[in-house]
Formats: C-alpha cells, sequence, structure tokens
C-alpha cells in the first residue's frame, strides 16, 4: 500500500547512486574538512564491511557529512569529537583514528563509550552519529536483504505461519 | 427540564465508545466528550510512511499526568523478581532501591487506547467474578459470568472477533465472527515447547478480523497494532462502535473536549459537565452523565471536582474513589531462536496458554502465558538495530543472529486489589490547571507468590522451547509499565466498599455512571480487560433508562 522504502543510497556493487553528490571539503576551514577521512572511518567502525555492504559501502559517511554542513555549530563540535577520537588513537597506537586497523578502532571506540566524564561530551556526540548511522543504514534494501526482512506493504504478510517449517513431531 | 442531550459521555475508548453506541442505538441523544483528536488511519499513523521508525507516533504522545513523589521501596530478598540480563547464559539481576518510575500505556484519541491496543479480546473465566468466595481475597463481582455472557456475545460480534469455538478457555457458544488466525511461526515453536510440558497452547481470541467486515480488510499480519493499524483492520473503538453511533444519527462527537470539572447541585447530582475546548471552559447539560476516562482520569476527577456537596470529591463518600489499583503484572524472557521464524510478522499476541488462569494450591491467584515475537517498535531492522547494544561488527552479527529470530515468553498475572494501591491527587497541576496524579501501586505477598510461579513456567517453557539465546528477563515489579490498569472505582453492592452499583451507577448519585476499566473489581486472572469493559458498557447502557 502506502509504504515505499527510502532508495538508499551510492554504487555499492552496482547499485545505483541516489543521494546527490556533495562537495568535498566544502566546509573547509569551518567544517571538519581534513577531518574528513576520520569521520569516514567512525562511520566505517559502526557498521563495517564484512560479507555484506557496510555504513561507507553505501555513502552514509557522505550522506552525514552533506546532512551536517548546513550547520556549522553541529560541524564545530563533530570537529572536537574527532579530534578527541584521533587522540586516543595516537596516544594508544600511535596513527590516526582512520590509519587503523579496524580492531584498534573499535576498541578506541568501547573506550570512549565507557569512558566517565573526562569523555562525556564526545560520547554524546559518538552516541548521536551512531544511532543516526544506524537510522540510515537499517532502512536500507541491502540493509534489509541481508536481514531477510520485508517491510510490509497491501497484502500484508499472506505467509506469517509459513516462515519456517517448525517440527512438531519430536 | 429540558436538556440538550439525553445523556454525556465522557471518553470515547473501550468503555465510552460501546456505551455511547449502545445508547445512540436505542434512541438516546448523546454528546461524546473526547480529549483527544480523531486519527485517520490512512494518514495520521507512523508505519503508513517510508521510515517510519524514525517518526514520532502520535498515538504514544506523553501527556503530563504523575507527580512521581512515592517511590515504593524494593528489598533484597526481592532481587529475584526484578528485570536482568542474561549473561553467558546466566540470569543477573541487579537490586534496584526501588520500583521505577510508572509507565502508564495508554492512549488520547477517538477510540482511547483501543488505538494501540493489539486487539485481545478475552472473556474473563468464571472464577474471576468470585474470588472473594473461591480464594479469599477482594471482592466478588456484584455480577457473574453468566449475567455477562450475552454482553460479551454481542461486543465480539461488534468487534468481528477471530477466535476457535473449539477453546475450552473461552466459551463462547457457536462460531466466532471471524474464524480464529492459524498459529505464526514463533507461536508454532512455542507451542511444540509447550507440548513438551503437558501445556495447551491455542490461539488467541482476537479482535483483528480474519475477513473482511463492515467493508473493512481483514487483518494483514503486519504485527504493527500498537503503532495504529494502517491497513484499519484492528477493531478499534473508533471504526467499529463509533462508527455506528455516528451512524444511528443521534451522537454528536466533540473531539480536542477535556472534561474539566463535574458540577453537582444540593440534591447530590450533577447538573453539568464542563469541558476545556480551544482555551474555554463550557458547560453542558444532560439527564445523565457518564465518565469513561480511564482507570487513572476517572478517578482524577472525581478526585478534583471537590464541590460542596462533596468536599472530599464527587462519589467519594466512603473514601474509595482511586483504591484497589490494579495494574499489569507481567514478566517476561526474550531470546532467540537459531531458525528464521520472520518474528515481526503475524498479529503480536496470536497465541496464549490459559492452563494457569485457575489458580492451583497454594497460589490464590491465576496467571496467562503468552507469545510475541517484535513487540512495538522493535518490529523493523532500525528499531531493533537501536535496541540492540553495542556496534561494529559484533553488532552487525548479533543483528544478522538474531532478527527476525526473536522470541517473547510472557506471562501475565493477576493483581489483588488492596485499598493501600491507590490514586491521590497532589498539589501539582498541570498544563490545563487539573491536578497530577500520585500513585502508590505495590506487590502483596500473594502477588509476588504468583509472580515467582509465573516466572518459573516461563523459564521451564524457554528451555523446552530450546530458546538459547536467553537475553533479557523484563519484569514490571522493577520497570513497572502498564496498559491494564483498572479498579479505581469498582463496582459492588456496598457503598461502604465501592464507587457503584453494578450498572455503573456511583452509589448516591441518580444521574452519575462510570463506564470504563475503573469499575473492574479484578484484573481476569491474567486475561486482557477490553473485552469486560466493552460488555460492561453495553449492560450499564441497556440499563440507562
Ligand atoms: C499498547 C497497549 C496494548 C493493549 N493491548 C490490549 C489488548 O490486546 N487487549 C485488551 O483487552 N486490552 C489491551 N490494552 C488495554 C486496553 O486498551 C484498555 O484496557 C482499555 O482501552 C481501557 O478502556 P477505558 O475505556 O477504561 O479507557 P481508554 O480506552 O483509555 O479510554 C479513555 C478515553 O478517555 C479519554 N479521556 C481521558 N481523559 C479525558 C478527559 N478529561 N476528557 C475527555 N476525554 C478524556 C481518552 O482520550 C480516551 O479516549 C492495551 C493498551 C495499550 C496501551
Ligand atoms: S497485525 Fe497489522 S494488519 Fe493486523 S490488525 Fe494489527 S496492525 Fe492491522
Amino acid at each position: 500500500m502506502r509504504i515505499a522504502r527510502r532508495n538508499l543510497l551510492v554504487s555499492v556493487m552496482g547499485l545505483t547512486l541516489s543521494i546527490p553528490l556533495i562537495k568535498r571539503y566544502a566546509v573547509g576551514g569551518q567544517g571538519i574538512g581534513d577531518l574528513e577521512d576520520s569521520f569516514s572511518a567512525l562511520i566505517d567502525t559502526f557498521v563495517p564491511t564484512d560479507e555484506y555492504p557496510g555504513a561507507t559501502d553505501l555513502g552514509i559517511d557522505l550522506e552525514l557529512i552533506n546532512l551536517f554542513q548546513e550547520n556549522k555549530t553541529y560541524w564545530h563540535s563533530i570537529s572536537e569529537s574527532l579530534k578527541a577520537v584521533n587522540q586516543l588513537s595516537r596516544k594508544l597506537y600511535s596513527v590516526n583514528f582512520q590509519d587503523g586497523s579496524l580492531e584498534q578502532r573499535t576498541s578506541i571506540l568501547e573506550i570512549l563509550f565507557a569512558s566517565d566524564s573526562e569523555h562525556e561530551k564526545t560520547k554524546l556526540q559518538l552516541r548521536t552519529l551512531l544511532n543516526r548511522t544506524f537510522g540510515l543504514f537499517y532502512t536500507s534494501q541491502p540493509a534489509f536483504d541481508m536481514l531477510d526482512y520485508h517491510p510490509p506493504s497491501e497484502g500484508g504478510y499472506p505467509d506469517y505461519d509459513r516462515s519456517v517449517p517448525i517440527d512438531t513431531s519430536k | 427540564m429540558e436538556y440538550d442531550y439525553d445523556v454525556i459521555v465522557a471518553g470515547s475508548g473501550a468503555g465510552g465508545g460501546f456505551c455511547a453506541m449502545a445508547l445512540a442505538e436505542k434512541g438516546m441523544k448523546v454528546l461524546l466528550l473526547e480529549r483527544g483528536k480523531q486519527f485517520d488511519y490512512r494518514t495520521d499513523y507512523p508505519m503508513n510512511y517510508p521510515n517510519w521508525e524514525l517518526k514520532a507516533n502520535p498515538l504514544s504522545t506523553l501527556y503530563e499526568t504523575f507527580d512521581h513523589g512515592l517511590a515504593v521501596k524494593i528489598s533484597k530478598q526481592d532481587v529475584d523478581i526484578c528485570s536482568g540480563e542474561f549473561i553467558d547464559g546466566k540470569l543477573m539481576q541487579t537490586h534496584p532501591h526501588s520500583r521505577g518510575v510508572f509507565q502508564y500505556q495508554r492512549a488520547i484519541g477517538v477510540g482511547g487506547s483501543t488505538l494501540r491496543y493489539q486487539g485481545e479480546a478475552h472473556r474473563f473465566a468464571g472464577h474471576a467474578f468470585k474470588p472473594e468466595t473461591l480464594f479469599g481475597w477482594g471482592q466478588d463481582w456484584p455480577l457473574d459470568y453468566d449475567e455477562l455472557a450475552r454482553y460479551y456475545r454481542e461486543a465480539e460480534n461488534v468487534l468481528g472477533v477471530a477466535g476457535d469455538p473449539a477453546n475450552p478457555f473461552k466459551n463462547r457458544r457457536g462460531e466466532y465472527p471471524t474464524p480464529a488466525h492459524s498459529l505464526s511461526s514463533r507461536s508454532q515453536l512455542a507451542k511444540a515447547g509447550a507440548q513438551k510440558l503437558g501445556w495447551t497452547l491455542l490461539p488467541n481470541t482476537l479482535a483483528l478480523p480474519s475477513k473482511s467486515i463492515d467493508g473493512r480488510l481483514a487483518c494483514q499480519h503486519s504485527g504493527g497494532c500498537v503503532q495504529g493499524c494502517i491497513f484499519g483492520a484492528k477493531s478499534s473503538v473508533d471504526l467499529t462502535a463509533i462508527k455506528r453511533a455516528q451512524a444511528s444519527g443521534n451522537m454528536t462527537l466533540m473531539t480536542n473536549a477535556r472534561l474539566f470539572q463535574i458540577e453537582t447541585n444540593n440534591a447530590g447530582n450533577v447538573s453539568g459537565f464542563v469541558y476545556k475546548h480551544k482555551g474555554q471552559l463550557v458547560k453542558v447539560k444532560a439527564n445523565k452523565y457518564v465518565l469513561a476516562l480511564g482507570a487513572i482520569e476517572t478517578p482524577r476527577l472525581l478526585l478534583a471536582s471537590q464541590t460542596g456537596k462533596y468536599p472530599a470529591g464527587v462519589g467519594n463518600h466512603h473514601d474509595n474513589v482511586g483504591r484497589y489499583f490494579m495494574e499489569t503484572i507481567m514478566a517476561m524472557i526474550t531470546g532467540s531462536v537459531d531458525q528464521p521464524i520472520h518474528s515481526y510478522k503475524g498479529p503480536p499476541l496470536d497465541a496464549r496458554i490459559w492452563d494457569f488462569c485457575l489458580p492451583k494450591r497454594p497460589l490464590k491467584s491465576g496467571f496467562v502465558l503468552g507469545v510475541a515475537g517484535s513487540l512495538g517498535r522493535r518490529l523493523s531492522p532500525v528499531s531493533y538495530a537501536w535496541r540492540t547494544p553495542g556496534f561494529g561488527l559484533d553488532h552487525k552479527q548479533t543483528m544478522r543472529r538474531t532478527f527476525g529470530k526473536d522470541i517473547q515468553l510472557f506471562g501475565i498475572a493477576e493483581h489483588i486489589p488492596h485499598p493501600d494501591n491507590r490514586i491521590v491527587i497532589s498539589d501539582k497541576k498541570d498544563i490545563d490547571g487539573m491536578p497530577l496524579v500520585q500513585l502508590y501501586s505495590d506487590y502483596h505477598d500473594q502477588d509476588k507468590k504468583t509472580f515467582r510461579v509465573m516466572r518459573d513456567k516461563i523459564f521451564q517453557w524457554t528451555d523446552a522451547c530450546e530458546i538459547k539465546s536467553k537475553r533479557r528477563f523484563y519484569s514490571t515489579y522493577s520497570q513497572p509499565s502498564a496498559a491494564h490498569v483498572a479498579g479505581t472505582c469498582r463496582m459492588g453492592t456496598n457503598p461502604e466498599t465501592s464507587v457503584t452499583n453494578e450498572f455503573g451507577q456511583v452509589h448516591g448519585l441518580d444521574n452519575l455512571y462510570i463506564s470504563d476499566a475503573s469499575i473492574l473489581p479484578t484484573l481476569g486472572a491474567g486475561d486482557s480487560p477490553s473485552l469486560t469493559i466493552q460488555a460492561l458498557a453495553l449492560r450499564i447502557a441497556a440499563n440507562m433508562q
């Protein structure tokens, strides 16, 4: 019926690009500019690529940059958080966040998510970004395919009682 | 005296909507006052839209209701009935010092809480009407099951209830208006587990018609009842009773009209209802008045209406208004199975086990068990992702491992009415100037005993279903949240211990009636209350001259 899922997103394995392309570094000076790679690495750490596409494969990092660049104050606070992430990465692994392995990046975010008041602002910022990333990723067709999810539509779920044969003989 | 209306009904939910319909259809001129708006299922509910999970649900809007002053302490020895998480298969429960903040689940709008309900349409069992005689607690109803049976039937017909006539626990004679839904995959799995334990899992009786009725679509098994049914299939009161009342030509519906005050005259009867509409107070008069605001708002209004004749609140001559509050006692285990059971598909609550509804010694109060898949917003991937802890590869793998494989086994138990479980009004007021509500509600010994037995049964059942990955144990004891609230103006034969008589008429007043969950003396041994509220509403209307 009325349900038509959003058409996400860019070219992953031949999928069509459907978000407006953003101008890279459009916010340089005011925004995250050279922190963009860290930002993409962050979004990739939230939903990494494995045998299924991850968030950056779907262009979610770009979409978020596009979305946020209108708001300079917000950009500024994202930059501050990215700096904190990078700082911790250099302290623990002597590399910028985006140059670390997925394991290293994951451990940095785990520390920040579990941290006390020292990183309270960063933690909140990361949590918001994580929720937004999930918001975009898990409403996309590739995620639906990964999860074998079929959104409700006209006609409903006539197969609701036939998802799997349940063996009731035991 | 000439009035504009024969009856004014305030509140258009399960009780008010059915009462208004029955009165209008017998030729009375009815004014129905409703605080909320009329929702259009085609446009107003979030699931009509892509990415609906990102939208606020207008049905879940919070209204300032409570002054949460009274925290109920939890003692250390009751930690075993508190919520917890499974860590490496072991349940870890922490000890909260007090019961959490009470979450009142309801909807404000034409149709009331049925806009959000999952359509369980249960006749209470015969024994639920006689707790005092049979089990020594509470107060017997002033009527018995047989007296209500024909009204149950009538309500089921209005709603097009889907049910199995062979269900021995719900003794309707003959076919239900529509056949029972076949069991969803998750409930088939739960049935296999129940069979191993010798328990009987049956299709639920649901006001989600399995066949098209009255020009509405049949239930499409979308699982979205709590978000509002976008197919107009669910038999919420706005699409059933209120439609019929409007078709009679005898009912005027006034939306966005909040009943604010009950006025009384020297004789002690109601002389008018004062409601607030667009910031203005308006007084309306009728021959008779019906309160149907729900089990929290009805006592709130009675207590707040302190008139010369009734300084402690209308109908509160014996300090019974607000007492004997009953909430939903619920325990639930959430876990996942290995098979892809597409748990987001199917009616949300499509199966029940009624074997424990009749309490067996040493228990004195009963409970029922049920199965759910993805409840509420956990239906869809993104909502599920938000509620699944963590991030990264682990999170993504957990999503793959568990999404669509979730199963929830739960129990709902009778909450034994107790005079100290009560609602009072606070000195603080909401934005309209209506006093806020202070709620005190605890579990007493018998409630805890039943809870523990019910919890153990759920654990047994979980094992029998081979639910290996258990994640959460949810308990309304430490996290109180209730969709089924009742009992604050209970009916009875004795004016000293009850607020209304068996026809919902407030003791001592000739022209004031109550037709909502507040008049229930008990909460049906774990069964859901709306059908009983609706059947009582039909009976109240039938007896009103
Ligand atoms: C999420 C959810 C799921 C549920 N599932 C089930 C289920 O499957 N089966 C079942 O039997 N029950 C279920 N219930 C419970 C059921 O909906 C309620 O028990 C039932 O609707 C209560 O009927 P009522 O008439 O007392 O109150 P309501 O249906 O809540 O109606 C009260 C009405 O009064 C209006 N109102 C309140 N104050 C004022 C005022 N001052 N002036 C004017 N109008 C006012 C409200 O807006 C509302 O329309 C569920 C409830 C919820 C929230
Ligand atoms: S399961 Fe879906 S289609 Fe069926 S009544 Fe509920 S919301 Fe409507």
